[in-house]
């Protein structure tokens, strides 16, 4: 996502060096209709969310590693209270104070949670955390 | 940690392998924690995603060999041996800051080496040599 964005969680507001746009996937399904035209039709089918990648620089343990945390170590599934968690990512304009646009996640939970790039002694970049996650509804907001 | 730490950089770090340092890490990998997802596809609701196990990356350690540590080499002949107790070993990554004190702390448990390798060598090659160890491990966390 381009220059300017923000990334909230339960309210609270996090820096990010870079995210992908929640995305949502329909599979179609095709069907016909033997009275009707040759045509064949189709109507939604599947709906699925992809997992989604927020990148910033590594920091010390924070909210987000203790919900990483708590669903490593195993969670009550049956209650999602207690690790899936709802936000957003908002893309501002150039001047940072406009909202051009707003993705709203609910339910979600960390997927998958990786160090990037690897260390290396002669290496010379900027380590990043990269944080997956998974959400159950993805909408556009604005 | 100096006040002017800005964000860490890839080529400061230090190992150590039961608290006691590993010198002359040229390289490490593998700092990557999966949970499986799962979907709970009910015929009255829509997809409702769960997690599952979770896995973790084999972590490889690339050394030079300038000295006569045999720490990586001792730990993968025990593996080989067969003794399980002594060769399950924890240890830690730790991301160092500008001035080479200690950032931020990785720990890995339950490691056993999976793969040792200290290459080849070739009279007109003249890097230094170095040995790997690929170690697969049980647990990946911030300290």
């Amino acid at each position: 996502m381009a220059l300017r964005f923000e990334v909230e969680v339960e309210g609270r507001k996090s820096n990010f060096a870079e995210c992908d746009v929640p995305k949502t996937t329909v599979t179609p399904i095709q069907y016909r209709e033997a009275t009707g035209t040759l045509d064949t039709l189709a109507r939604p089918g599947t709906q699925a969310n992809e997992p989604f990648t927020l990148t910033r620089n590594l920091v010390s343990k924070d909210a987000f590693w203790d919900w990483r945390k708590a669903i490593m170590d195993g969670v009550n599934t049956g209650s999602a209270a207690s690790y899936k968690k709802s936000g957003s990512v908002t893309q501002y304009d150039h001047d940072g104070s406009s909202v051009i646009a707003r993705w709203h996640f609910k339910d979600a939970f960390i997927s998958e949670w990786k160090i990037d790039p690897d260390l290396d002694g002669g290496g010379n970049e900027i380590l990043k955390e990269r944080i997956t996650m998974v959400a159950d509804v993805i909408e556009k907001a604005e | 940690m100096a006040d002017d730490q800005r964000p860490y950089t890839n080529n400061k770090f230090r190992v150590e392998i039961e608290g006691q340092e590993l010198k002359y890490v040229k390289r490490v990998t593998g700092l990557d924690s999966k949970t499986d997802v799962k979907e709970l596809r009910t015929g009255n609701k829509p997809v409702e995603y769960r997690p599952g196990k979770t896995t973790y990356a084999d972590i490889s350690i690339e050394r030079f060999i300038v000295d006569k540590d045999q720490t990586l080499k001792k730990w993968w002949d025990e593996y080989k041996e067969g003794k399980t107790k002594v060769t399950r070993k924890s240890g830690s990554v730790i991301i160092l800051t500008d001035d080479y004190s200690d950032g931020l702390r990785l720990n890995f448990e339950g490691a056993l080496p999976k793969d040792y390798n200290s290459g080849n060598r070739s009279a007109m090659q003249d890097d230094y040599p170095t040995e790997h160890l690929v170690l697969q491990i049980e647990k990946l966390s911030k300290a």
